[in-house]
């Protein structure tokens, strides 16, 4: 996945998630485009996973509810071990891994 | 707003269940079978007199239904399969019911059967990628939203587990059930974590089952001689799919609001009216929130109405007095159907041991992945 994450319509200039949708969920227009995101990711809610309720799992794991783009919060993996780093509302790093896509808490710099 | 089940009335005049149960070698035709054969004795009526068959299945596989129907006789009646995730019952039963109101039949049967572990779903097959396996996984996406909704509403995580206490004590009284016994809070939230504040026992569990109801016009009623003080009218149907979300709500909530309060205003009734609901508590964070987004209590009372006992089986509102999906089991296919069942038992006052007093009105609530809901209404004639 590049990072290019979600597709913009040139439309009605809704996002939508994934970038490769088959059209605009807001107005099904197909003249969309692949772009990258357009604002800092934001955390707006997490939990642990505890369970194996997906393949290719292993719990714990955190997820969380990312906003991506205003009215885009998708649920995604959270490089982080235990939910003590987190904060709701706080801005995201996005990660390209050979995993797959993952965000983690920035970097505080000094 | 669709007039049609005002117009052209539409009985419940059968039931019949195959208990739910923990996954077994028991070949799905036996499940379904027990069921309609069940509902058949319940209405009086003999096979022939069924026009038509909806087949709820979400996980059996392609063309069930005449497997299964053809060792009640040989009557070439309408079959068809319906598929619509977790509402798959509803939605057959929806269809029964809007085939006998349009006229095209007189006598229909809407069964649902299922067994766990042979259903494939959709999404992993769009061609899109995700940012977790977990997107697509009911059971992250409820773990998130009991977080929210409890940090929102300043509850605790005992607020939400009332709810499996209240529906696993339901289902012990219920001999369709899959769990037939009580638990404590301290066994609920004791028991193993599967996502966020979700723990096992309020989880519901896989399984397999199967439940048939047999709707019928007046006409048929007077025709056939069946018992009038014996059926149950539906007063609305309502289907309809999520919506994106507008503001802060979860769209799945909107989409519970929306389909129920359509089924309300197509009946001619009021939420605090409703004597029973069975809704979709696949986990149990859901029946607060639905609570709330049906109408039966206001807007951050859901807790405080379980809390109360305003839920209970004797309360002001009997919500899931079968056990729900937590206590009764979710077998998908049979599980809408099984509620139409139940409030069925209810209303007619047949409901030994755990009888809700005085039952008139009910909503039938569903949920299907997707999300799609489907809603009905049904009242004591």
């Amino acid at each position: 996945m590049s990072e290019k994450l979600l597709a913009h319509c040139t439309g009605c200039g809704a996002y939508t998630f994934p970038a490769n949708a088959y059209g605009c969920r807001h107005c099904g227009s197909v003249q969309i485009e692949a772009v990258a995101l357009p604002q800092t990711p934001v955390l707006r809610n997490f939990i642990t996973i505890h369970g194996d309720v997906a393949p290719g799992l292993t719990p714990p794991l955190v997820v969380g509810e990312v906003e991506l783009a205003p009215g885009v919060v998708e649920e995604a993996l959270l490089a982080v071990t235990d939910e003590s780093l987190l904060r709701l509302g706080m801005p995201l790093e996005m990660l390209i891994t050979e995993q797959g896509v993952r965000f983690r808490p920035q970097e505080v710099t000094a | 707003m669709s007039r049609l089940l005002q117009e052209r009335a539409v009985h419940v005049v059968g039931i019949g269940m195959h208990p739910y149960q923990f996954p077994s070698d028991t070949p799905y035709v036996q499940l379904g079978l027990t069921a309609v054969r069940e509902s058949l004795q319940d209405a009086g009526l003999a096979w022939p007199q069924v026009q038509a068959a909806y087949v709820g299945t979400a996980a059996i596989g392609m063309a069930a239904g005449r497997v299964m129907l053809r060792h009640l006789g040989s009557t070439g009646l309408e079959v068809a399969q319906v598929e619509n995730a977790s509402a798959s019952g509803s939605s057959a039963f929806r269809l029964a019911c809007l085939a006998v109101a349009s006229g095209q039949h007189e006598v229909v049967l809407a069964v649902g059967v299922d067994k766990f572990g042979h259903g494939r779903r959709a999404s992993g097959s769009d061609g899109l990628s995700s940012l977790s396996p977990t997107a697509t996984v009911p059971v992250s996406k409820f773990a998130l939203l009991a977080r929210r909704y409890l940090r929102d509403a300043g509850l605790s995580v005992e607020a939400m587990a009332r709810v499996a206490v209240k529906n696993h004590g339901n289902a012990a009284l219920n001999p369709y059930a899959q769990f037939r016994k009580p638990r404590s809070l301290e066994q609920v939230l004791g028991s193993p974590k599967v996502a966020g504040d979700l723990t096992v026992q309020q989880c519901c569990p896989r399984g397999e089952g199967a439940a048939a109801v047999i709707v019928a016009s007046d006409a048929a009623i007077a025709r056939l001689g069946l018992a009038r003080s014996r059926a149950v009218r539906v007063t609305a149907s309502v289907s309809i799919s999520e919506r994106l979300g507008q503001g802060d709500t979860p769209p799945i909530v909107d989409m519970v609001r929306d389909s129920a309060t359509a089924a309300l205003a197509q009946a001619g009734v009021g939420a605090k009216e409703l004597d029973l609901v069975e809704l979709h508590d696949a986990f149990s964070i859901e029946e607060i929130i639905y609570s709330e987004a049906i109408g039966v209590c206001e807007p951050g009372e859901g807790a405080h109405y379980l809390a109360r006992g305003d839920s209970a089986i004797g309360g002001v509102c009997a919500i899931n007095a079968s056990g729900g999906l937590i206590g009764m089991g979710h077998p998908l296919g049979p599980t809408g159907i099984g509620q139409v069942a139940e409030i069925t038992r209810q209303l007619r006052g047949e409901a030994t041991g755990r009888q809700h007093p005085g039952a008139r009105l009910a909503l039938a609530h569903m949920i299907g992945l997707g999300s799609v809901a489907v809603a009905h209404v049904l009242q004591r004639n």
